[in-house]
């Protein structure tokens, strides 16, 4: 990997941080109130944390989004564990 | 194929077109064009003289998603037969099965290794036969 290629991908990983930190607080939200966010709006920033996390580097975390992407998908009942989950490990990933 | 490929790529999420974008730069053989929507995909193909080698289309975006710009592109006698691959985080076996039944090459899935992007999309298009 060229040094300017690593320089380029750090300065879009800390990107990808700062927009992480936002999608903490509509997931935190939606936890504390379902109504208050989209269905779709929700599924679309989990989707994106699965999609984004692992190319930066953060594997787990977007295996975490991933399996929450799938419970929203799909409906499914422990939804807000998944969610919960997502949000201790976006707490992990941010500094 | 290892020569010049012209690709067009579209997807929502600013961060990943750019990681994308730059990942196949490195690939040195890859003259890429890189949109934010299914919609800004099509009005690039409607360029006099534009035909790329292979579309790239992020499956999940707002507006016109993959899927639907995929539809478009098919409807279309001089682009239907660019082929198309999906780029989309962790589609499950069946989603995947169902993007291939919808006429795409292959189906990409994020997260992916910007090292080894240039040479994934390379193989899908070699398989296609494109």
């Amino acid at each position: 990997m060229s040094a300017a290629f690593d320089e380029r991908l750090q300065a879009l990983k800390q990107r990808f941080l700062a927009r992480s930190a936002g999608d903490l607080q509509v997931i935190a939200r939606a936890l504390a109130d379902p109504a208050s966010v989209g269905r779709d709006d929700l599924r679309q920033v989990v989707h994106r944390l699965a999609g984004a996390a692992g190319t930066f580097g953060y594997a787990e975390l977007s295996r975490i989004a991933g399996e929450a992407d799938d419970a929203l998908v799909l409906n499914q009942a422990d939804v807000g564990a998944e969610l919960t989950q997502l949000v201790e490990a976006l707490k992990d990933a941010l500094p | 194929m290892s020569g010049g490929l012209t690709v067009l790529y579209a997807d929502d999420e600013p961060d990943i077109r750019e990681v994308a974008s730059i990942a196949l730069e490195l690939d040195g053989g890859i003259n890429l064009t890189a949109v934010g929507s299914g919609q800004e995909a099509i009005e690039a193909l409607e360029r006099p003289g534009y035909r790329p080698d292979v579309i790239m289309l992020d499956v999940m975006m707002p507006g016109m998603d993959g899927p639907a710009a995929l539809a478009e592109i098919r409807r279309r006698p001089m682009l239907a037969d660019i082929p198309v691959v999906f780029i989309t985080a962790r589609a499950q076996a069946h989603e995947q099965a169902r993007f291939l039944e919808l006429g795409a090459v292959g189906v990409i899935t994020k997260p992916f290794d910007p090292l080894a992007l240039a040479g994934e999309l390379r193989a899908i298009v070699t398989r296609a036969g494109a």
